[in-house]
């Protein structure tokens, strides 16, 4: 397919985000673009989803066919924290759809295509090069692979749902480091791990149908009283991960492969030992990532938003990533949407999708962080989140906030929110 | 519009539209939407696009809080400040 001279938006990246946000502005009429590095399916990480997710598939009519996949259905957490053992159930929260282990390639792809179908115009292996952004309208350089000469794409408006490369982010200089996440992540996919279901007790791959499984967190006492790690049980494989201090990390590995590192950390955990006893590393290989932790000081400016990873990500810790990426592409094409009705109302459109997601990921930030001041203006805007979430929501975010020893606050600030 | 009909309409519109399951009844004035779970975070999205449209109050960001949204009276209360403020 040809590429368009012209749309009404552009939007850079084919993840969660990027998808979304097209299919919501396809499916209100507009003409969209989207532009997607590399051709799916292909790899991503984050495998665990809170049934939250459901609300933003709904809206973009691409439930029935998440569901159809038969992606495993998790019953909730169970965490090893510091020597205490607690599980969470969502269906003790009234929650009637499911949570998910999901690989990211297959979920991905569907959300996708499901974008195409919905009358979006998606272009794989194109990258956008450089753009020029202005309230007046926009133009990306757009470069298939394996072509030399970029075409110009002019549109109103660009959204960034690039994820961890934040294209618009870095090139505006508005991406800024999380300070007190600094973090790095190894993680690797077993065959036939055992999991945790919710009766508490270790059951074998092959029974991931019949006994769902839990997400198991456990915290890594040889960390201080940071690090932690993931283990998430899907159809074929385990997605295992360490997430750890930086330094801590460098230190313990020394010498070694990353690869011989994480195994080490792995085994020295007695249950997550036990669930990987005969489990093998597929490939025998490991993934690493630092620096993951960062907010945008801006997320919407003349022209442009940013969206899912591309504004920001805070820790892995409590699987809300996905559902902060679907919410910024919902708040996005709701401003989107209303600011190409409205030109002369765009800045004030965009003013409402920044407060309303810059205080989202303040509140993940709040989740996520073991020391949290509670009377600065940060803790203002996690409030105002939580004063708009329902019963049943403020009770998950209490009872997952008490799984780890890295939230006490949360009770504090759901008291303060009345 | 006013505040009477704002409310019914606005009401409606959340029975409809808005909530994820459809209530029994429409909500009246004093209704915790947020409580009740009729309107959540995508659906306020909904909601100040309603008003903005049928009422042409202009919401501003710092308008977002729980007073000005807990319950359609309170929304018609905003509305009408909104309304004034533009008026003057």
């Amino acid at each position: 397919m040809k590429l368009p001279a012209s749309c009404d938006v552009a939007i850079i990246g084919g993840g969660p985000a990027g998808s979304l946000a097209a299919t919501y502005l396809a499916r209100a009429g507009y003409e969209v673009a989207l532009l997607e590095r590399d051709r799916h399916p292909r790899f991503n990480v984050g495998e665990s989803l809170i049934p939250d997710f459901w609300r933003y598939c709904d809206e973009a009519g691409v439930s029935a066919k998440l569901e159809a996949e038969g992606f495993v259905r998790k019953a909730g957490g169970t965490v090893d924290w510091h020597g205490h053992t607690r599980r969470l159930a969502f269906k003790d929260f009234g929650y009637t759809r499911p949570a998910l282990h999901v690989e990211r390639d297959r979920f991905d792809w569907i959300l996708l295509e499901h974008a195409r179908a919905s009358g979006a115009a998606v272009f794989e292996q194109v990258t956008a090069q450089e753009t020029a952004l202005g309230a007046d309208g926009c133009r990306v350089e757009c470069l298939r692979a394996g072509e030399s000469r970029a075409q110009p794409l002019a549109c109103r408006f660009v959204v960034d749902a690039s994820g961890q490369n934040a294209v618009l982010g870095r090139r505006l200089g508005l991406r800024r480091i999380d300070d007190a996440f600094r973090f790095m992540s190894v993680w690797g996919y077993f065959r036939d791990s055992r999991y945790f279901g919710a009766d508490g007790e270790m059951h074998p791959a092959s029974k991931v149908r019949e006994v769902p499984p839990t997400t198991y967190v456990t915290s890594l006492a040889e960390t201080g009283r940071w690090g932690w790690s993931w283990h998430i049980t899907m159809r074929a494989s385990t997605s295992v991960g360490l997430v750890v201090p930086i330094a801590a990390a460098k230190a313990a590995k020394g010498e070694r492969s990353w690869e011989s590192y994480f195994l080490q950390v792995c085994r020295a955990q007695p249950r997550l030992a036990a669930l990987l006893e005969g489990a093998e590393l597929v490939d025998d290989k490991v993934h690493v990532i630092r620096d993951y932790s960062y907010r945008s000081t801006e997320v919407a400016g003349p022209g442009f938003f940013l969206t899912g990873d591309a504004a920001g990500f805070v820790d892995p810790i409590f699987s809300v990533g996905v559902v902060l990426s679907m919410y910024s592409a919902r708040a996005a094409a709701w401003a989107i949407e209303r600011s190409l009705r409205q030109p002369a109302r765009t800045a004030e459109h965009q003013a409402i999708f920044s407060a309303q997601l810059q205080d989202r990921m303040e509140l993940a930030r709040t989740l996520a962080l073991p020391q949290y001041e509670l009377d600065g203006p940060a803790s203002r805007q996690a409030k105002n989140v939580v004063q708009f979430s329902n019963r049943q929501a403020r009770a998950l975010l209490l009872a997952a906030s008490g799984l780890t020893a890295r939230s006490r606050h949360v009770q504090a600030l759901l008291d303060e929110a009345g | 519009v006013e505040s009477k009909e704002l409310i019914s309409l606005l009401g409606k519109y959340i029975a409809e539209e808005v909530a994820t399951a459809r209530p029994d009844a429409i909500p009246g004035p004093d209704v915790h939407l947020i409580e009740s779970g009729l309107v959540d975070s995508l659906g306020l999205f909904k909601v100040i696009a309603f008003i903005e449209d049928q009422c042409g109050a202009k919401i501003d960001p710092e308008d977002i809080v729980l007073e000005n949204f807990a319950t359609l009276g309170a929304i018609a209360t905003l509305v009408h400040r909104k309304q004034g403020r533009a008026a003057a």
